[in-house]
């Protein structure tokens, strides 16, 4: 599957990036919100995985500029824990799933396959 | 720490940590949003650069491109500069310094610089430096390179002395002209477009190119690497690059600001300290954007500004304190010569000695006096009368004598006394000798059970003593036979002589003191109260005229009155002093409930009560402001500890390719360093208590209290011959608590343990951190009780001094934070007991 990640901890996007390769997917990492609205804007991707606090577009405004993308991926929210207003506000403004930072592998991964089987089965089987 | 020296050590306490929090970038961001706010408002200035690229889809060549640079210099262009290395590495066209060119350099994940191409020769580099909070906004003067320290184009092209590293005015970026490369070479120049100015060459931009974010973004989101180096460029000719001041030059800067600021927070009047905070911080602002105006220089006004708002409160409330601190030690002391207040002199001193022993927890009292024609006259009662004394005359009179003739007080039967079942409770002390007429107290003893604390017997003698006085003082004055030469009525003129010229003193004093002070008699009415408190007490609904001690402690601190009794109760017989936070905010403003009988009851145990209210909203807002930064450090240290474990597993999964298992290894490097540098700065931020109040939690280490109380526990163990096993993380995460009463509440239960343990046994001692909280468990080799009675003494809070009553009282501030203690037990019949501390985060 085709993976965007927008988080702009270049380190642990990077980190993140060879996990998700070595499942067998293949992800394309942005620094910043508006880059990753410009690649969805050239490329599809199957799901995007978000950071929400990120300078300048923050996770919340990429999810308002989604709506203009064309078949516009699901996305699974990287939320700080303690903020569950934010995790809240993105839940409500379309993302299908919130992992809290610091994140766990395993719960991003089973989050991540769990997105992406609902999304080719939308009954959930 | 005295007063004095704490307010000299604010400014520079405060500046350490602000500087600390700089030393992590905390205020970059703002400070950063300063220059950006300026640059969006700065007008547009006219242009001395024309960016050139490649728009067409055929790639020049070598020739095209020196062809291009041929016409520009016929054009009249004063200097090309490509921001790339389009000629080959050995083979440059010699026209330097009017053609610059730059060999693309790039940026590792370890920080160092490399070329593009290694084998590239040219004398310039042509680097995007790092974005900082997400923008590209600076540029270096150089960058090393291997061994070679090369200059950037930017550099190259202004030829001038530059900072290190420069800021980049983005104003004057936003329009710059655009040619493209083809429409030079097709000779479509129109005259004098380039003419004098810096022509900045960029490569063929080719789809997926990185955009590049600037302080202007969006309106400048899609700039290119080229856009950045024209901006540089301009930025540098028009002598607008805005230098970045060092750490330690902000620090001096910063310093500077505490240290004038300190003296006028030090006099400036509470009320009006938010606005000589305001008006530093406008000061501040004002003068960072003037410096940056006139000279481009960036200054720390978002450190300054951040130091006015912890300096000025933390100022005006020692002020404040040291102000109150002479005044209540002078309170103090008068209350305690006014032995009681107006209540205990002339015809009220009955009704004074009742209420004194209710504090005191005498339940059944009775006050005699005997009459000139020899009947006995009820002077004061509690729940007996007279009637409740033997009814034979021949009886009590027997009693009554054989009280004449004991000292101190004699305990009665329970055919003495009506409604008593005996056991020595009930007591008779002889007031007066009968040569004076005689007068008797009867009472009922109280116990340290009715009482909830330690054995009020001294403090009952010392009363019976007082009584004895006052009853002579007063039968002498009734009688009209006073001989003042008596050291006793002497004193109880001067009592009342003092006690009138203190009042009008003590008046002024209780009113200029900030805090609401209420001063109470030892039977618990009020001497004197102060405009604040009277303020205080009528927002809470009471008369000060009608309130007692009782009233004012029940209603402050929520409860009933018999709680606020017990509290008083051990203020007086303790002889000590206690806070208790207020149930709730009063006029929008949080207390503490301070209530002092140390000084006063030193005297005779009979003396005044001081209760005062201190207003901690202030302390409560900073360490909130604590709170919130131990938070920020923790969700920071998380995410950097969950990097380090993603990339340990990386480099350990097996599937992983060796190149890439080698990178994985690298970013395992870099993301412990990262944590290092944090973890050193940790020490600095979490900073000890800040109120000292054990009812006001905030983060603490957990380990600090816990480390501290096993170090006492280790000499207790070897005296006991029992060893200690410890398990404890080397980093705990910040928990909710107050130092001094986790390390009591630990020390208590580590003293329970090992004095319950047998010989050559082992205590283990073992700390875990669980995901929402710090769990401690102490397990002994045995323990004597059932564990329902074990749980029963741990959850009673009302004995004291011992250490079951210790581990009651810490377990119950330990819920308060949110925490919990709990005893379970082993199937081998050890109990376990857990200390569960809630996490920050």
């Amino acid at each position: 599957m085709r993976i965007l990640l927008v988080d702009d901890d270049e380190l642990l996007g990077e980190l993140l990036e060879m996990t998700l390769s070595i499942e067998g997917h293949d992800v394309a990492v942005c620094t910043n919100g508006a880059d990753g609205i410009e690649r969805l804007q050239h490329d599809r991707y199957d799901l995007v995985v978000l950071d929400l606090m990120m300078p300048f577009m923050d996770g919340l405004q990429f999810m308002r500029f989604l709506p203009g993308i064309i078949d516009p991926p699901p996305v699974v929210v990287l939320s700080a824990a303690g903020r569950g207003d934010l995790a809240r506000d993105a839940i409500a403004a379309g993302a299908k799933a919130v992992v809290a930072k610091p994140v766990e592998t395993d719960e991003l991964l089973g989050t991540i396959q769990r997105v992406l089987t609902a999304g080719a089965h939308p009954q959930g089987v | 720490m005295q007063g004095a020296t704490r307010r000299q050590l604010l400014p520079l306490i405060v500046w350490g940590l602000i500087f600390a929090a700089d030393l992590i970038g905390l205020f970059d961001a703002w400070n950063f949003r300063l220059v950006d706010g300026l640059q969006r408002l700065a007008p547009t200035a006219a242009n001395s650069v024309v960016i050139v690229e490649q728009t067409g889809p055929e790639a020049l060549t070598r020739d095209d491109w020196t062809k291009l640079v041929d016409t520009m210099l016929s054009a009249g262009v004063g200097r090309v500069v490509f921001a790339f290395d389009p000629f080959g590495a050995k083979d440059l066209p010699a026209k330097e310094p009017t053609l610059i060119v730059g060999a693309v350099a790039q940026r590792s994940e370890n920080g160092e610089w490399r070329l593009q191409d290694p084998t590239s020769q040219v004398r310039s580099v042509a680097i995007v430096a790092p974005a900082e909070f997400g923008a590209h906004r600076s540029q270096f003067k150089s960058v090393k390179v291997g061994t070679r320290d090369i200059p950037t184009i930017e550099a190259t092209a202004i030829g001038a002395s530059l900072p290190d590293k420069f800021l980049i005015d983005f104003s004057n970026a936003r329009n710059l002209p655009r040619l493209s490369a083809e429409r030079i070479l097709s000779g479509q120049l129109t005259a004098g477009m380039l003419h004098g100015k810096t022509a900045v060459v960029g490569p063929q931009e080719n789809i997926g190119d990185a955009r590049l974010f600037t302080p202007l973004s969006p309106d400048f989101a899609t700039a290119r690497p080229v856009d950045l180096h024209a901006a540089a460029i301009q930025t540098l000719q028009q002598g607008e690059a805005i230098t970045v001041l060092s750490p330690w030059a902000n620090a001096l800067v910063l310093l500077a600001f505490c240290l004038l600021a300190a003296p006028l927070y030090a006099q400036v009047r509470p009320r009006r300290a938010p606005w000589l905070v305001a008006a530093v911080m406008g000061l501040a602002l004002g003068l960072s954007v003037f410096v940056l105006w006139a000279f481009e220089v960036l200054m720390p006004s978002g450190q300054v500004a951040a130091a006015q708002l912890l300096l000025a409160p933390l100022i005006v409330q020692n002020r404040q304190v040291l102000k109150d601190a002479k005044l209540k030690s002078f309170i103090r002391r008068a209350g305690a010569r006014m032995d009681g207040g107006r209540s205990e002199t002339k015809e009220n001193w009955p009704s004074f000695a009742a209420g004194t022993a209710r504090m005191l927890g005498v339940n059944r009292q009775l006050l005699l006096r005997r009459g000139t024609d020899g009947s006995l006259e009820q002077l004061a009662a509690v729940d007996m009368s007279v009637s409740d004394l033997p009814a034979n005359d021949d009886v009590r009179r027997a009693l009554f004598i054989k009280a004449d003739s004991t000292e101190g007080s004699l305990a009665l039967e329970h055919q003495d006394v009506a409604g008593t079942d005996g056991g020595g409770r009930m007591q008779i002390a002889a007031l007066a000798p009968a040569e004076a007429g005689g007068g008797y107290y009867v009472y009922d003893r109280p116990t340290p059970a009715t009482t909830g604390s330690s054995d009020p017997g001294e403090a009952v003698d010392a009363l019976l003593v007082r009584l004895s006085e006052l009853m002579s003082a007063a039968s002498a004055e009734s009688d009209n036979t006073v001989n003042t030469s008596t050291l006793l009525q002497e004193q109880v003129v001067q009592t009342v002589e003092r006690m009138e010229r203190q009042r009008a003193t003590l008046a002024a004093a209780l009113s200029s003191v900030s805090s609401g002070i209420a001063l109470f008699d030892a039977a618990g009415l009020l001497v004197h109260v102060n405009a604040s408190m009277e303020s205080i007490m009528r927002a809470i609904g009471l008369e000060p005229g009608r309130t007692t001690m009782v009233d004012l402690v029940s209603t402050l601190v929520g409860g009933d009155a018999p709680k606020a009794l017990q509290t008083l109760r051990h203020v007086v017989l303790l002889r000590t002093s206690l806070g208790q936070p207020t149930a709730g905010e009063i006029n929008g403003r949080r207390f503490l409930l301070r209530i002092d009988g140390s000084q006063s009851a030193a005297q005779n145990g009979t003396g005044a009560v001081l209760c005062e209210l201190v207003d901690i909203t202030e302390m409560s807002r900073l360490a909130a402001v604590q709170r919130n930064l131990a938070a920020f450090i923790d969700i920071q240290l998380r995410n950097d500890f969950e990097t380090v474990q993603l990339a340990v597993r990386l480099a350990t999964d097996p599937r992983l390719e060796d190149d890439r298992r080698s990178i994985a290894i690298d970013r395992l490097n870099m993301a412990m360093k990262r944590t290092r540098k944090k973890l050193q700065l940790i020490n600095t931020l979490l900073i000890t208590a800040p109120t000292g109040d054990p009812q006001e939690p905030y983060p603490i280490d957990p380990l600090v209290p816990v480390r501290s109380a096993l170090a006492a526990a280790f000499t207790n163990a070897d005296r006991a011959g029992v060893a200690i096993s410890t398990d404890l993380p080397s980093l705990a995460a910040p928990v909710i608590g107050e130092p001094n009463v986790l390390r009591e509440l630990v020390s208590a239960i580590l003293a329970l343990v090992i004095n319950d343990s047998v010989n050559a046994s082992t205590v283990i001692f073992k700390m875990r951190e669980m995901r929402g909280h710090i769990e401690i468990c102490i397990t002994g080799g045995s323990f004597s009780l059932p564990k329902d009675r074990l749980v029963a003494l741990i959850n009673d809070t009302s004995t004291t001094g011992t250490e079951f009553s210790a581990v009651a009282s810490g377990s119950r501030s330990l819920q308060s934070w949110g925490g919990a203690l709990t005893v379970d037990e082993a199937s081998d019949g050890t109990q376990n007991f857990n200390i569960s501390l809630k996490k920050l985060v």
